[in-house]
């Protein structure tokens, strides 16, 4: 089956984050899925990336994002690492239970996990394994 | 992303354009401070030409909506496209906003 694989690392900067999301929907045109799933993934991309760059990496320079994605007709997987000291995903409370509803934030976690089909993270918390079926 | 308030027959409206995605947080905000102001904390939001919305550009519908409730005001919005609108009801946020198919009918919602 023909797929497309690719990893790099991106600089923890948020300015780098449009590119990487450019750069995974062109790829996944070429295996024509629709614009739900490419929002779907675009989503997903801008939660997991913003976290790993300031949650996870703190906006340090020093430190880098890695990216590894495939792409094939059934699927696209991503996986996100970045170089801190990771989180407990466990910990995050409910933002759609009455309580947390109008607190500012908490919220894309539970949107990664709503768009994407499958989501899951390293024991250490620093990386993220997300996967989008095709409809 | 662009914010523009427009004067209309049913007062002003914030008209938002583009991407709401982390980069365009910041815009967001002053949007909103602008808009809250002009408005004495009563905002309708137009969301017709927004084809993204993240969780951070949420927080800032979210903090814009407690300063607006100070003021004995709101945050409504108006039209949001599909996707949008599917993000606002996937985190419940369509139960505390109002979304509304036309400025007529957010500022009839008082």
């Amino acid at each position: 089956m023909k797929q497309t694989t690719r990893s790099f690392d991106m600089p923890s900067s948020v300015d780098e984050i449009r590119h990487v999301q450019d750069v995974i929907r062109r790829d996944m045109k070429k295996y024509q899925y629709d614009d739900d799933v490419c929002f779907a993934v675009k989503l997903a991309l801008e939660e997991s990336l913003v976290n790993a760059v300031k949650h996870g990496n703190q906006f340090d320079p020093c430190r880098m994002v890695h990216v590894q994605y495939k792409i094939d007709d059934e699927k696209v997987a991503i996986t996100i690492r970045d170089e801190g000291r990771g989180f407990d995903p466990v910990c995050v409370p409910d933002p759609t239970s009455a309580e947390n509803l109008t607190r500012p934030c908490g919220r894309g976690i539970m949107l990664m996990r709503a768009y994407m089909d499958d989501v899951v993270y390293s024991v250490k918390g620093n990386e993220i394994t997300m996967v989008k079926h095709r409809r | 992303m662009n914010a523009t308030v427009s004067r209309t027959e049913q007062g002003d409206v914030l008209e938002l354009c583009g991407s709401a995605d982390y980069q365009a947080t910041a815009e967001l905000r002053k949007a909103f401070e602008a808009a809250i102001e002009a408005t004495g904390g009563r905002v309708i939001c137009d969301l017709s030409k927004v084809d993204f919305v993240c969780s951070d550009a949420l927080s800032v519908f979210i903090c814009a909506r407690v300063t607006a409730i100070a003021m004995d005001g709101y945050v409504r919005f108006v039209r949001p496209q599909r996707r949008v609108a599917e993000v606002l009801e996937t985190t419940h946020l369509d139960r505390i906003f109002g979304v509304f198919d036309s400025v007529e009918k957010a500022r009839a919602a008082d």
